[in-house]
């Protein structure tokens, strides 16, 4: 994927500067202002693939600052960053118009997949029919996976959290982004549920085999990668 | 707004009780009028049975007994037939009829002069007088009451018309005036309605009347934005102390990152993913505290709220234990009633069902059975065969911080105190039974006031 042009708004000068190196490090071109109205300002001036957009900032609110971009027809999708993490604050976000919402503190991995899913769903990629990653090949329709030309039998749960994976190979994905995704479900939880799973998928992916394919990213999430 | 008012409603109670008022002081009205009118009636009538009776004497004293009864013989002829018809009889002292139209003499002593109401023989009440002429010769005169009991009819007639229009204006009135005040009373309780939405911002309409009506609203006006301020005061903090805490998290949890991809050392990358884990901990108690906080502030509150399907949510709930269940040796059952909606916050009954289940699955040991059973109401119960709640910890089992087994230390002690929070929020009352063996946590419905 090529590197992203993307407009970040936020107030936190050190946020900041760590999201422009982490976005760097990936080849995406980070442009940043401190100032609300000048990320308005900005945002009409010139495309952005992906504008992040903090959510209290000292001159405007973010929710406001979404509400003025759609008004003026810059469809460009927002996601936003806040620390107001709690239910009801993302249900305003979404109501107000923004395409994603991640309260702070956040994993930088998850901001990373987040900001790519973002961009994937504004330009209209989407996979084929067989998606091949490594020795990975899973077929869409027929719901089929087969490593290294061996049947695996999953079950139709693990499929859908195979396919979310493979989907976005390479990239780290969080916990919630898969209970979002695979379970249709969106809240903190609590306990290990999902490592349970993906647990169990991991087996079955590598028993047999001698190259791992999953990988555990420490706290934050999985990666599918290519053995 | 119906057009009719219930009859429960204060207002319509008021309009048939001023209805009856005029009504029943129609009715006495009538009453002592038509009494002062039989009164006067009698004493016309008296008057003029005197004055007939004082002639006849007068023709007997100057004319005899022959011209009396030519004279009564004459009258019975002339004067009217009808209500105002006289009566007269004749007799001698053994009472035997001389002249006249009356059969028989009445009960009233000649000797005395008597007079008094008495009834004919074919039942006609008259007012009669009797007298002794002389020796053998008796008089009596009497008048019907004819002219009195149209009189009376007439007065019947006009009270029960001018009654009825009394009713008929009393009622108009009261059910004007009580629609009024129940339109305006009604517009308080609408905007009671709307802050239980959630509308806080909405003034209070009628403020600006000068009755007591207004004194109400502007009363209820204050309460509506000192708890408008209030809500906005709880939000502001709540919001800034989460803005305070989690943006140095944030950097603490960067730098932790920073180290876990710069360490070689997998004891001390260890040591630094617990770190991790830890802070976020400290992240996830500061949103349990603030949505416990959030959820008891908004009891009651409806905004946001909508119409979901909680079946296909404990459904998905279901689905995403069920592999820990398995990897634990539960057997995890749902009975779950298709279909069965609620009106409420998905994502925060979501949560609820998930620390019901977590917390069974904490105390739970391999080999036993959990369920989540939802039926319509909704109710909802999860139910375990562990080891179960001593009864003494029952009622404190939702404080916060409280855990049931000092074995179980993982958590922060607050999944049951959300839970209620959440059922609260939601009009759901929580409680805590004896399944024999094991616990059950029982959702229902709170009786609606």
């Amino acid at each position: 994927m090529a590197g992203l042009n993307i407009l970040y708004v936020e107030d936190d000068a050190r946020l900041a500067q760590e999201i422009e190196q982490l976005m760097d490090g990936h080849g995406d071109h980070v442009t940043w202002t401190p100032s609300g109205l000048d990320g308005l300002a900005r945002a009409a001036a010139q495309p952005f693939d992906v504008i992040l957009l903090d959510r209290m900032l000292p001159d405007m609110n973010g929710l406001d600052i979404v509400s003025r971009l759609r008004a003026v027809g810059i469809a460009a999708p927002v996601l936003m960053l806040s620390a107001l993490g709690r239910a009801e604050n993302r249900i305003d976000g979404l109501e107000a118009g923004v395409d994603d919402y991640m309260a702070k503190p956040f994993e930088a991995a998850e901001l990373v997949a987040r900001i790519r899913a973002l961009h994937r769903r504004a330009t209209g990629q989407a996979h084929g029919a067989v998606i091949l990653f490594g020795d990975l090949e899973c077929h869409v329709k027929a719901r089929t996976v087969h490593r290294r030309g061996k049947f695996i039998a999953l079950s139709p749960k693990e499929f859908l959290l195979f396919r979310y994976l493979i989907e976005n190979a390479g990239e780290v994905v969080t916990r919630e982004m898969l209970l979002r995704h695979v379970w249709n479900m969106s809240f903190d939880p609590q306990t290990n549920v999902i490592d349970v799973s993906v647990g169990r998928l991991r087996r079955k992916l590598e028993d047999g085999f001698d190259a791992p394919v999953l990988e555990t990213i420490w706290g934050t999430g999985y990666r599918l990668i290519a053995a | 707004m119906t057009l009719l008012p219930k009859a429960s409603s204060l207002f319509s109670r008021f309009a048939i009780a001023i209805s009856a008022l005029a009504l029943g002081t129609t009715v006495l009205l009538y009453l002592i009028t038509s009494q002062v009118v039989t009164r006067a009636g009698d004493a016309e009538l008296a008057r003029a049975v005197d004055t007939e009776i004082g002639a006849l004497a007068d023709i007997y004293v100057s004319g005899g007994q022959r011209e009396l009864v030519a004279r009564i013989k004459d009258r019975l002829e002339v004067l009217p037939k009808g209500p105002d018809r006289p009566y007269y009889l004749l007799t001698d002292a053994s009472g035997r009829r001389i002249v006249g139209n009356i059969p028989r003499w009445p009960m009233l002593s000649a000797e005395n002069s008597q007079r008094g109401f008495v009834l004919l023989e074919d039942d006609t009440p008259v007012f009669a007088r009797s007298t002794q002429l002389a020796r053998d010769l008796r008089l009596v005169a009497a008048r019907e009451y004819g002219e009195r009991t149209a009189l009376l009819m007439r007065l019947r007639t006009a009270f029960m018309i001018a009654a009825v229009a009394i009713l008929a204006a009393a009622f108009l009135t009261a059910w004007v005036s009580a629609k009024r005040l129940r339109v305006r009373v009604e517009q308080v309780n609408a905007a009671f309605v709307a802050i239980e939405e959630g509308e806080f911002n909405r003034p209070i309409p009628g403020s600006q009347a000068h009755d007591e009506f207004g004194t109400l609203a502007r009363h209820a006006d204050r309460l509506r934005s000192r708890l408008s301020s209030l809500i906005a005061a709880q939000r502001d903090v709540t919001d800034h102390v989460a803005h305070e805490i989690r943006t140095p998290l944030m950097h603490v949890e960067s730098r932790l990152l920073k180290l876990i991809d710069l360490s070689d050392d997998p004891e001390r990358t260890a040591m630094l993913v617990e770190a991790r884990t830890e802070t976020r901990g400290i992240g996830n108690l500061l949103n349990s505290l603030l949505d416990i906080a959030a959820n008891n502030a908004r009891r009651g509150d409806r905004t946001g709220f909508e119409q979901f399907d909680l079946s296909k949510i404990a459904g998905h709930v279901i689905d995403l234990y069920a592999d820990s269940a398995e990897d634990h040796g539960l057997n995890l059952e749902a009975s779950i009633t298709p279909g069965v909606l609620m009106v409420g916050d998905a994502m925060q009954m979501t949560r609820l069902l998930s620390n019901l289940l977590d917390n069974a699955f904490k105390y739970v040991p391999s080999g036993g059975g959990i369920a989540l059973v939802i039926k319509p109401g909704p109710v909802i119960v999860v139910q375990d065969n562990g080891p179960g709640i001593p009864e003494a910890f029952r009622a404190r089992i939702f404080d916060r911080f409280q855990r049931a087994h000092d074995g179980a230390s993982k958590g922060h002690g607050l999944g049951l105190t959300l839970a209620q929070a959440i059922a609260g929020r939601h009009g759901f009352s929580i409680r805590c039974e004896d399944a024999a063996p094991g616990a059950a946590f029982i959702l229902e419905p709170e009786e609606q006031a």
